[in-house]
């Protein structure tokens, strides 16, 4: 189950860079790890900095994947992002401000796209 | 989309219009807030609101949800704001349409969508009246509460999509048909009869005329002798509660939530036991904010409070204020909150530890200091403001167990209950204009013009405060009592025979 949940976590994490992309984000890291938590994608527009967090759901029985996004994970995020400003000033030197995005996807049971949705700037209200 | 939905908030008595303010926002990330002060009991309302739309077939919104509770420096409590915020959201979604006029929604909702009892609709029909708002909505099984109030429409909504169909004009809820004080039955089920009870003439007596003025009662006696029995059986004496109590006592037991499902208004008058482990919160009223205590539950009845002496010290001496003055004021950080309690005492003990002192029959094992430390628990403040003090002696086997021949009569409860109400009339018809509804609630400034003692009588009184001395509290209470014996008799003056009745239930019990 475990290896389950990790495998279509990797999906998610590929439609959402194919879908921002798309949009004209470019990608510049994947999956930054620290021992807080993990960024799954931290992407470009318009010289702002953005930490995506990506959700993938299969069906939407058992609940969107939006609420699985809650304060304790927000500020897991937070956390997160913290630690890669801190680390990086070689990238982080370029971008006046950065934000927190969520990428929420959910699919059909065939794999297929049902919807999905990128809200922006989770922390600006 | 901003919608605004009116409801209230209880505090004490006191009834609040709190605006609940629903902005959804299809552009921010989704969540659902609360704000305004919310306590737990109110921010679990995201949950049981999403859950009853979803199951009443509603498609929940992907949108940010922000309520206001307005105004917002209140704290809230309850589950009452459910149902407005339910509305709320359905509104922003267009599902439905406002009522025109100004409409209360107020209720808890179950997870399935239907609406659970909410406590308080008393007092929101009341709130409505006053501050001119046309349309209560409210759960099926509170409606009745409501119905006693004039003047304003109650809708009784059992679930939510009920109430979907009603606003979308699809198939309206029928308001709730006006109630009427007289419609109201409640049979009176009592424990116990008087006809029941063999013996005990005497405290069969100053029952009645406890019951018949609402004066304070305190019963001595050795275990078994049926001190207990009589203060149950007293609910039977006990008349049904005027239009003006009941509506004072049906606004207590309706914020306290103590209106079961489908009740109104309270007719009954009320008798409540404690047990001594309660503590002086629970019995004068206490928290925060503040909540009625049991003198406050039995505002216009009767408070029994069985092994009086058991009682903590700090529960009685609390008891002070309160049993003078009809009300009690509770002051706490969130607030100060006055509550009616203008009830009837009747509290009961025995003599000493082994209960058998002054017992004919069987002896005392207590030592002397034991006797004094366990009368010392009721202090003389206390045992001043007690009108009738009776002792209950054991009854007689040959009482219990009459001869064939030799037939007991005791009187029905039914009988003695005419009485009173009889002298219940009386007073009423002569203390109305100043407010009260018993003599023992007359202050001592009234006694003057209300109360007309003979010339013998007078001097009666007189000789008895000299000889005895006793306090001029007690003097006024003897007039009290007095007046309460005339009136069950009917006779407009007070005489030497009522005098000496009502002395000597006061002297029957040497303090000390």
């Amino acid at each position: 189950m475990k290896n389950f949940n990790y495998q279509t976590g990797k999906i998610g994490e590929k439609i959402a860079q194919e879908f921002l992309i798309k949009k004209g984000y470019q990608i510049i890291q994947t999956n930054f790890r620290t021992r807080f938590g993990e960024i799954d994608l931290i992407a470009n527009k318009n010289n702002r900095l953005i930490f995506v967090e990506v959700k993938l759901k299969i069906g939407e029985d058992f609940g969107s994947p939006e609420d699985m996004i809650d304060h304790h994970k927000l500020s897991q995020i937070q956390k997160t992002a913290e630690v890669f400003l801190q680390t990086n000033p070689q990238i982080v030197d370029n971008f006046q401000s950065n934000q927190i995005d969520a990428v929420c996807i959910v699919l059909n049971p065939d794999q297929t796209v049902k919807r999905i949705n990128h809200w922006e700037n989770l922390t600006g209200g | 989309m901003l919608t605004k939905i009116l409801s209230a908030a209880h505090f004490g008595l006191e009834t609040i219009p709190i605006e609940v303010e629903i902005n959804i926002s299809k552009k921010g990330f989704p969540g659902f807030n609360i704000i305004g002060l919310p306590n737990k009991s109110v921010e679990e309302a995201k949950e049981r609101v999403k859950t009853a739309l979803v199951n009443s077939g509603i498609d929940f919104p992907l949108a940010k949800i922000i309520v206001n509770l307005a105004p917002a420096d209140i704290p809230k409590e309850g589950s009452c704001y459910d149902l407005p915020i339910a509305v709320g959201i359905l509104n922003s979604l267009g599902l439905i349409e406002l009522p025109k006029e100004k409409s209360f929604f107020y209720g808890e909702l179950s997870l399935d969508g239907s609406l659970r009892h909410t406590k308080g609709v008393f007092l929101l029909a009341l709130a409505a009246k006053t501050l001119g708002v046309k349309n209560v909505f409210v759960p099926r099984s509170c409606a009745n509460e409501g119905a006693v109030v004039k003047k304003i429409n109650i809708f009784p909504v059992n679930t939510l999509r009920e109430l979907l169909s009603h606003l979308a004009g699809v198939e309206p809820i029928n308001k709730v048909s006006q109630i009427t004080t007289s419609d109201i039955y409640e049979p009176n089920i009592i424990d116990f009869d008087f006809a029941e009870i063999l013996g005990q003439e005497q405290a069969k007596r100053a029952l009645e005329i406890a019951a018949a003025g609402g004066h304070n009662l305190f019963m001595q006696g050795p275990p078994g002798s049926g001190k207990t029995m009589l203060a149950r059986a007293l609910p039977g004496i006990l008349p049904p509660l005027t239009e003006e109590e009941s509506l004072e006592v049906t606004k207590i037991y309706s914020v306290t939530g103590n209106i079961p499902p489908g009740g109104s208004l309270i007719k009954i008058r009320p008798f409540r036991s404690s047990h001594h482990t309660t503590s002086r919160a629970g019995l004068i009223g206490g928290g925060s904010p503040p909540h009625p205590g049991e003198i406050s539950l039995s505002h216009n009845g009767v408070l029994f409070l069985d092994e009086f002496p058991e009682f903590s010290r700090s529960t009685l001496e609390a008891l002070r204020q309160p049993m003078e003055d009809g009300v009690v004021t509770i002051t706490r950080a969130a607030g100060s909150i006055k509550f009616p309690a203008q009830f009837m005492l009747i509290a009961a003990a025995n003599p000493c530890p082994c209960g058998y002192l002054g017992d004919p029959k069987r002896e005392c094992r207590c030592s002397p200091r034991q006797i004094s430390y366990y009368q010392n628990k009721l202090s003389g403040p206390l045992l001043d403001r007690i009108d009738l003090h009776l002792n209950v002696p054991a009854v007689e086997v040959e009482k219990l167990m009459p001869k064939e021949k030799i037939k007991i009569k005791a009187e029905k409860s039914s009988d003695i209950r005419k009485r009173v109400i009889k002298a219940r009339v009386i007073q009423n018809k002569r203390l109305f204009q100043a407010g009260f509804y018993t003599n023992a609630q007359m202050k001592n400034k009234h006694l003057k013009k209300f109360c007309h003692l003979t010339d013998e009588a007078y001097a009666l009184l007189k000789q008895a405060v000299n000889n005895y001395s006793l306090s001029a509290r007690t003097y006024f209470r003897l007039i009290k009592v007095s007046q309460t014996i005339a009136d069950l008799e009917g006779v407009k003056d007070i005489t030497t025979a009522h005098v000496a009745e009502a002395l000597q239930y006061r002297l029957r019990i040497q303090e000390g």
